[in-house]
Order: C-alpha cells, then sequence, then structure tokens
C-alpha cells in the first residue's frame, strides 16, 4: 500500500474522489438497468433504513483512521521538533569548547543533518527496515562528540550537554524510524472502503426512489467518501507524500550551523 | 420519464463532484520548501571552484631562514593535522577535501613579499595566504599584491601598526598577532613605570617596517609617560652597530631597545658591551631578538638582556594549549616552540578554516565553491575566538588580537631556551580599545 500513500496530493485527491464518481456512475447505470421504475420504491425505502448505519460505520471506521494517522503524523513532527532541539543544544553544547574543536563538532552535526534530510527521509518512506543511509554520519557524530568531550580540557559542563543532546537526538531518531515502519492497517481500511462503496450505494439507490432533489445530497456523499478515503492516504505516510513531515526544520538548523549561528565567535550580520 | 430525470440529475451532480475534485486536486501544491544557498557565480572573479577530490590551496609565505617563520611553519603543519580533530602526524581534510599549502619565501623583505605573492598566485584556486613573517615583506608589498587578486592574507607574525592603519591597510589583510602599539606600551610602562629608567636610546634595522616602527612606537609611549627618547638609530650594512654603540655611550641613555632581526640583533647587543661604559647598560630586545642564536652569540654577555614577547605563561593558561597543542609540538617537531608566534599560526589558520566552513558552498555536483569575498566578510564576522593566542576580534581594521598580554623575560630565562619554565619578570595587558585601534 505504501505505492499509493506516497502519490502526491493531487494524484491521491484524483484518484479517490474520481473512484468514489466512477463507482458511482457504475452504480446508476446499473441500478437504472437492474431496477425497473416500479421496484425502485421498494428498494429505496429499504436503501433508506440502512442509510444511517451506513453512513454512522462509515464515519466511525474513516474517523478512527484519521485521528490514528494524524496522530501518527503529529507524533513524528514532534520527534523532529525533539531532535532539533536536541541538536541545537549539542551545538550551543559545543561553544564551550576550544573553537577549533567546537568548529569540528557543529561541522559533524552539519553533515549529520544533512545526511538526515537528504537521505534517511526518503529511505524512511520507502525502505525503513534497512540500515540508514545516514548512519556513517550519525556514527561520526557521536564518535566527534565523546572524542572532543573525553579530552582533559574539555569543560565538564560543555561534554555533559554535549553528551545528554546526542543521547535525546539519537533517541528521538530512533523513535522516529520506528513510527516510519508503522503502515496504514490494510483491513481497516479496506474495510472503510467497503463501507463507503455500499453507502454510496445506498444513496444512488434512495436518490433513483426520492426524484431529483435528493441527486445532489447523494453527490454530496460520494464527494465524502471521496475526500475521506483521500485524507487517509494522505496523512499515512510522515515521511512520504502531501502531508509528509518536513524536512526544513532540519535543514533550517544546519544552514544556521553553517552560517555560524552556533558559534560564539561569530557576530550576527 | 421521472426516473430519468433522476438519473440525469443525478450525473450531473456526479460529474459536478467529480469535475470539483480534478480542480481541487490541480490547486493543491505539495512542493516541499528547500531552502536554497546563494552560490559564487561561476565566472565571478572572486570565485574559487574546487572540484571533486582536489584540494584546497592555501599558501604560506613566511621568512623560513628566521626561528619565528620556521616555528610558523611547524605550526601551520599541525593546523592541517587538526583539520580532522587529531594530531596524528597525517593531514586531515576540510569540508572534504585535502588542503595543500604552497610554500613561498618573504625574505623578510618588501621585495620578496611581493614576488613570493606572485608565485604563489600563479595557483588560481588559491583561497587566502597565512603570512608575511616580516611586517616589511607585508606592507606596501605582499598585502598590496594578494588585495588586487581578493585572496585572504592572515600574518601570524607582522606587528608593525602601519600595516592596520586605515590609511595604508589592505582591505584582505588581517593579522592575528598583536600590533606593536602595545608591544611598545607594555615595554615603556617596564622601563619607566617599573625601573624607573627615565631616558632610552631605540636601535632599529635600517628599512625595516616592523623595527622602525616599533622603536617609533615605544619612542611616543616613554614620551607619553613623562620619558625621553633621545635618540632612533639605526643598524645596518651602511650603519655598523660599533658606530651605534659609540653614538649610545655619547648620549647616556638609562636603557636601550633593540628592535630588529637576527644578526642585527646579536651585532648591536654584542658592540654594546664592547663599550666599557656601557657594560653594564639595560638592554631590552624585541620579541624578534628573542632567539637561541643570540644567546648563543651573546654567550655571557646576554646574562641580564631583558626580552619582550606575547606571555608565554598566559599560553600555558589555556588548557588546549597546554594539554593537546603543545605536546603535540614537541612529538612532531621533537622539541619546544623556537619563537614567539607558533600559537598565533595556529590561530591564523584556524580562522581561516572557519571562514571557509561558513561561507563555502557544496553544489549538487559535490564541486566546492568559495567566494573570497565571503571569505573576506566571514573574517570580519568574528568577534571574541577564544583562541590559542588569546581573544581575536577581527575588526575593520584588520588587527584580529583584541589586546595582549606582553611579558618582559630576563636571559638566560628566555622562553626560547627555558621553554615553558621561564618566568617573565614583568608581565602587562593592553588592548586595542586603550589606544582607540580596535577598528
Amino acid at each position: 500500500m505504501s505505492w499509493l500513500t506516497s502519490l502526491s496530493g493531487p494524484a491521491i485527491l484524483a484518484l479517490c474522489v474520481g473512484g468514489a464518481v466512477a463507482y458511482a456512475l457504475v452504480v446508476i447505470l446499473v441500478a437504472a438497468r437492474v431496477f425497473p421504475h416500479d421496484r425502485r420504491e421498494g428498494i429505496g425505502v429499504t436503501a433508506a433504513a440502512y442509510m444511517t448505519v451506513l453512513g454512522s460505520l462509515f464515519a466511525i471506521l474513516t474517523g478512527f483512521l484519521i485521528n490514528s494517522e494524524y496522530g501518527t503524523l503529529r507524533q513524528s513532527q514532534n520527534l523532529v521538533a525533539v531532535e532539533m532541539a536536541a541538536a541545537s543544544q549539542l551545538a550551543y553544547g559545543s561553544a564551550g569548547l576550544p573553537p577549533v574543536d567546537a568548529a569540528l563538532v557543529q561541522a559533524a552535526l552539519v553533515r549529520e543533518l544533512d545526511a538526515v534530510a537528504r537521505r534517511e527521509w526518503p529511505h524512511l518512506a520507502r525502505t525503513p527496515a534497512l540500515p540508514s543511509p545516514a548512519a556513517d554520519e550519525v556514527s561520526a557524530l557521536s564518535q566527534s562528540v565523546i572524542l572532543f568531550g573525553s579530552r582533559s580540557y574539555a569543560p565538564p559542563g560543555a561534554a555533559d550537554a554535549m553528551q545528554g543532546a546526542l543521547g535525546t537526538m539519537n533517541e528521538a531518531r530512533r523513535q522516529r524510524i520506528v513510527v516510519a515502519t508503522q503502515v496504514l492497517p490494510a483491513p481497516l481500511f479496506a474495510l472503510s472502503v467497503v463501507t463507503g462503496a455500499v453507502l454510496i450505494l445506498g444513496a444512488v439507490l434512495v436518490a433513483l426512489r426520492s426524484g431529483p432533489r435528493f441527486a445532489l445530497v447523494a453527490a454530496g456523499i460520494v464527494l465524502v467518501v471521496g475526500l475521506d478515503l483521500a485524507a487517509i492516504l494522505a496523512i499515512s505516510a510522515p515521511f512520504d507524500g502531501p502531508f509528509a513531515v518536513s524536512t526544513v526544520p532540519i535543514l533550517q538548523v544546519a544552514d544556521e550551523l553553517r552560517a555560524g549561528g552556533y558559534a560564539p565567535w561569530v557576530a550576527a550580520s | 420519464m421521472g426516473g430519468r430525470v433522476v438519473t440525469r440529475r443525478l450525473l450531473l451532480a456526479l460529474a459536478v463532484v467529480a469535475a470539483g475534485a480534478v480542480l481541487g486536486g490541480c490547486g493543491a501544491a505539495d512542493e516541499a520548501a528547500v531552502p536554497t544557498t546563494a552560490s559564487c557565480p561561476a565566472s565571478g572573479p572572486t570565485c574559487v571552484r574546487v572540484g571533486v577530490g582536489q584540494p584546497i590551496y592555501l599558501g604560506e609565505l613566511l621568512n623560513l631562514t628566521t626561528e619565528s617563520g620556521i616555528d610558523v611553519q611547524q605550526s601551520l603543519r599541525l593546523s592541517v593535522d587538526y583539520l580532522d580533530g587529531v594530531f596524528d602526524g597525517a593531514p586531515g581534510q576540510l569540508l572534504g577535501h585535502d588542503v595543500e599549502v604552497l610554500s613561498q619565501e618573504d625574505q623578510c623583505s618588501a621585495a620578496g613579499g611581493r614576488t613570493g605573492a606572485l608565485r604563489l598566485l600563479q595557483e588560481p584556486s588559491l583561497v587566502a595566504v597565512v603570512g608575511t613573517t616580516c611586517s616589511t615583506a607585508a606592507l606596501g608589498a605582499a598585502d598590496a599584491v594578494l588585495a588586487e587578486a581578493n585572496v585572504l592574507m592572515v600574518s601570524a607574525s607582522n606587528t608593525a601598526p602601519s600595516l592596520t592603519d586605515p590609511k595604508q591597510r589592505r582591505r584582505t589583510y588581517f593579522r592575528v598577532s598583536p600590533n606593536d602599539a602595545l608591544q611598545a606600551s607594555a615595554v615603556a610602562d617596564f622601563a619607566y613605570v617599573r625601573e624607573g629608567w627615565r631616558s632610552a636610546v631605540t636601535v632599529h634595522a635600517a628599512g625595516d617596517v616592523y623595527s622602525q616602527q616599533l622603536a617609533s612606537a615605544f619612542g611616543s609611549s616613554l614620551n607619553a609617560l613623562g620619558g625621553q627618547q633621545l635618540a632612533d638609530l639605526k643598524v645596518g650594512a651602511d650603519a655598523p652597530a660599533a658606530a651605534a654603540a659609540r653614538e649610545i655611550a655619547a648620549l647616556g641613555p638609562d636603557m636601550v631597545l633593540i628592535s630588529a632581526f637576527s644578526p642585527e640583533c646579536e651585532q648591536t647587543a654584542a658592540a654594546i658591551r664592547a663599550v666599557p661604559a656601557l657594560s653594564s647598560l639595560p638592554i631590552v630586545v624585541s620579541e624578534a631578538c628573542q632567539t637561541t642564536e643570540f644567546l648563543q652569540v651573546l654567550g655571557a654577555d646576554a646574562k641580564g638582556v631583558y626580552a619582550s614577547s606575547p606571555d608565554f605563561t598566559y599560553l600555558e593558561e589555556n588548557a588546549f594549549y597546554r594539554d593537546g597543542f603543545l605536546p603535540s609540538y614537541r612529538r612532531q617537531t621533537g622539541g619546544d616552540p623556537i619563537g614567539v608566534y607558533h600559537a598565533h599560526a595556529f590561530d591564523a589558520f584556524a580562522v581561516i578554516a572557519d571562514a571557509i566552513r561558513r561561507t563555502a558552498v557544496i553544489e549538487p555536483g559535490g564541486v566546492l565553491v568559495i567566494d573570497r569575498e565571503a571569505l573576506r566578510r566571514a573574517l570580519l564576522e568574528v568577534r571574541g575566538y577564544q583562541g590559542l593566542s588569546g581573544r581575536l576580534t577581527c575588526g575593520s581594521t584588520g588587527d584580529c588580537a583584541e589586546g595582549a598580554r606582553i611579558a618582559i623575560y630576563r636571559a638566560p630565562a628566555w622562553p626560547v631556551a627555558e621553554g615553558a619554565g621561564a618566568k617573565p619578570v614583568f608581565r602587562s595587558q593592553k588592548t586595542l580599545a586603550q589606544f582607540n585601534l580596535g577598528g
């Protein structure tokens, strides 16, 4: 299902709403042929009786999925925020080292952040269970922090701050990877699709019985089903697709580091 | 009939929904905002493009016939070594590139400085130069040539005040060594306040900017304190040291300051000691005279000669210098620093490397682009860099050393002879702000 969730926003929208409309068209044409005018009244009444139940079931299922997937998206965003806060703390902590060492720690941090944003993100979207392409840079940063923090001339405060921040960064990153391995629960999504399909069927049958006024309501239901399913797909891939967690905060910290924003010896220009 | 109408209306409504979805979908943009960094224009005169696998070229323009020049060179080697964070004897890399240091002699002369700078510029990708050793080789010579080519020049040992005089300073010129206005003032304090010497004669090397300006600055400081500079003599090929010694004897000062280089330092001091009336005249020599050669040539006569220089005990207070740099210097060169500007040299390279890290742009193909003009501006942003040699703030005058802790040592207990064990007899801390030279 990852190919589906990794589509762009317009593609997902077109696919889901278009699919719902196409399905509705098929249902209309089939129902118009299968059910003669004199039978539509009875079928319409029966369908109307199930609309409430079907609508509720669809709403509960999609609501649960949207809530769950949005929660995952928010969690991923929060983890990136924690990771970047720790990266900033690491950079500030390194400022307590001699400038030549601080510059090297910060350079290692820049390389790690660049690798995470540019290489690890696409990797998380596709094959999160495999070793990260940013592993070398992550390892190099850890080694830098340990190397410079353990030197006899390193102020204990700076070493502790760096090591604490590095621990938080690694923990947040690891959690981010765990989140990336989670996928949209396919059975629940399939159930939502089936429920949505039945709901559309019911709406069409009711519309055939109730006359032109109900046509717009039925069209609205088709649209809502399509949009709901599109929303679920759009937010269910935190590292890819239209609602992916942004890498901008990571690249921003990297750019600030490059520009000397965390170097106490660089005056803001 | 009614059923057909319903079906048509239903189809029409669905068509509207489908059209809306398509239009809505088209309107939703999902471009990730990717920050872009302005890159140096490919054909720009200030741009250096370093291809994948190619080295970053830096230059050193030093006087390698002097201990000071060799000391700075050894320190620069250590700086390149430390680019990977360890003093392991193997050169490190900067932004994934080797650093190749091209070396030229400044010959301690204007002609030498100019020629050396031009030779370094034969490498079109030259990014920056550490040097010169002698102020004479820089002033109006190397600094002018390198400024013309927009190449950054950071000296670890130039001290002549005029190099950072706004009227003469070249825009790409910086130095991390202290302005001699500070040393001159500290020596004047030592002479006038501490020792009570009221009059002095200064001796400088003929035609040398550094020694001439230090002597002049010392005279000004002494006069400002209430003392008197009786004369400023020169020694050199056309001005024998013996003649200067005779003139000193005739003037009868309380002290003499020799600001020169080897061999003028040794020749002048020996000539003074050879005059019986001057056998106990206090002699103070500037840091360029503070060499092992001076002590060897003068022998017993060197005893009691004072030498001014950056305060080595202050360097020892810096834990990175004491525990990291100095042991590595000893390990890799087989001895203690032989000059007084090794810490400054390490700092000169460090601020250049830092500026490169902050300004270089790595293009998608991996090409490293360094804008020399951005590099110059990056150096002007340095504020309070805690270097080995002290705090550095690079102002618009090009002076980066915020101040200087100057020490006066009494021979034979000079740092070049006794290393870290040498204890100064006088210390003074001066800042550029005291002289309104902060830029």
